[in-house]
């Protein structure tokens, strides 16, 4: 074992049937919802929905900023690595790689921000109980010495080039 | 029918939410957003005068680089919806523009979608300028949108700043 750090790595996917177009292309209105599951699944690991759940919360979705790299096929074996980037009392942001799982490349990025919010109205947010709220801050140090996609924090605008 | 009033935002679509979009409570899915205005895209491309029964004979589709969705605050099933876009800046091969979904009847933001979408030559897959015929209407129609104001969530990065979409919020408890 090393202390290397290493991005949350545990979620594994597929191009699902019911996420295709007509042409078996992964539809780009779909990569969201995976990258939703994703979040959820690193949220998972740090106990959130375990021991760590607030009473009355759900996690909201504020943004998703999708970066469309390379087509993937129907059935396409899918990995993700997640960075968390930031975290507030009630948020928390990440920066997800979405991976062909057997030939390697990155398919697709997605920045998200999501928040701990009142079921009962969503402008609520409710804070993370304290060993959450530990673990977040641990995860992100240790996230903070890895390399970052350089997808990170941008900003939609067409660059002219040359 | 192309577009062609350029003093207000193109009606781009206008749907119900379906009970299939809900999750247990009949909250919208934020992660099929993208899937709905994906709809208000091909409304938008026809609306500039590049269909898709347009863009066969060109050989050309569209595809999407990237997506930004901003969520305001949550529709339920049933709720009617109407999205606008404003056309924000072209060069020779792509457009920049933004959603916005809004309740139909009462007007409040449901959420905003800014992508930006590359013209693709279906026999090569690569990047291809767009017809001639329509570069000088884009940009009559992106400098008139630019009159009409640029939206809060254009240009955004993400993240956890006090533009974070949902906000004004209520401090956690």
């Amino acid at each position: 074992m090393t202390d290397t750090p290493t991005p949350f790595s545990d979620y594994t996917d597929e191009v699902r049937v019911e996420w295709v177009d007509f042409n078996d292309h992964f539809h780009m209105g779909y990569y969201a919802l995976a990258f939703e599951h994703a979040q959820q699944a690193f949220l998972a690991h740090l106990g959130l929905f375990a021991d760590g759940w607030p009473d009355g919360a759900r996690m909201a979705t504020r943004e998703i900023h999708v970066c469309f790299l390379r087509e993937l096929r129907e059935r396409a074996p899918l990995r993700f690595e997640t960075l968390l980037l930031d975290h507030d009392a009630s948020r928390v942001h990440c920066i997800h790689r979405m991976l062909h799982a057997a030939e390697g490349y990155v398919a697709a990025t997605g920045e998200i921000v999501s928040e701990c919010v009142d079921v009962a109205d969503e402008r609520h947010a409710i804070g993370f109980v304290p060993h959450v709220d530990q673990s977040l801050g641990r995860m992100r140090a240790e996230h903070a010495r890895l390399d970052m996609p350089e997808q990170r924090g941008r900003a939609i605008r067409l660059v002219r080039r040359g | 029918m192309p577009h062609t009033d350029l003093s207000k935002l193109i009606e781009s679509h206008r749907t119900l939410v379906e009970p299939a979009w809900g999750d247990g409570a009949g909250r919208m899915q934020t992660g099929l957003y993208m899937v709905v205005f994906d709809v208000a895209t091909g409304g938008f491309f026809t609306a500039l005068g590049w269909s898709r029964a347009e863009r066969i004979p060109h050989a050309c589709t569209v595809f999407t680089l990237e997506s930004h969705l901003c969520c305001e605050r949550t529709p339920v099933v049933g709720e009617p919806l109407r999205f606008t876009t404003q056309l924000i800046d072209v060069d020779a091969k792509r457009v920049h523009f933004l959603h916005e979904m809004r309740h139909a009847t009462e007007g409040w933001l449901a959420a905003t979608n800014e992508l930006v979408s590359v013209n693709v030559n279906t026999q090569t897959r690569r990047s291809a300028p767009f017809p001639e015929h329509l570069l000088a209407r884009f940009a009559a129609i992106r400098d008139a949108h630019r009159a009409l104001g640029t939206p809060a969530q254009a240009g955004r990065a993400a993240g956890l700043d006090a533009g974070t979409p949902g906000h004004p919020h209520k401090a956690p408890r």
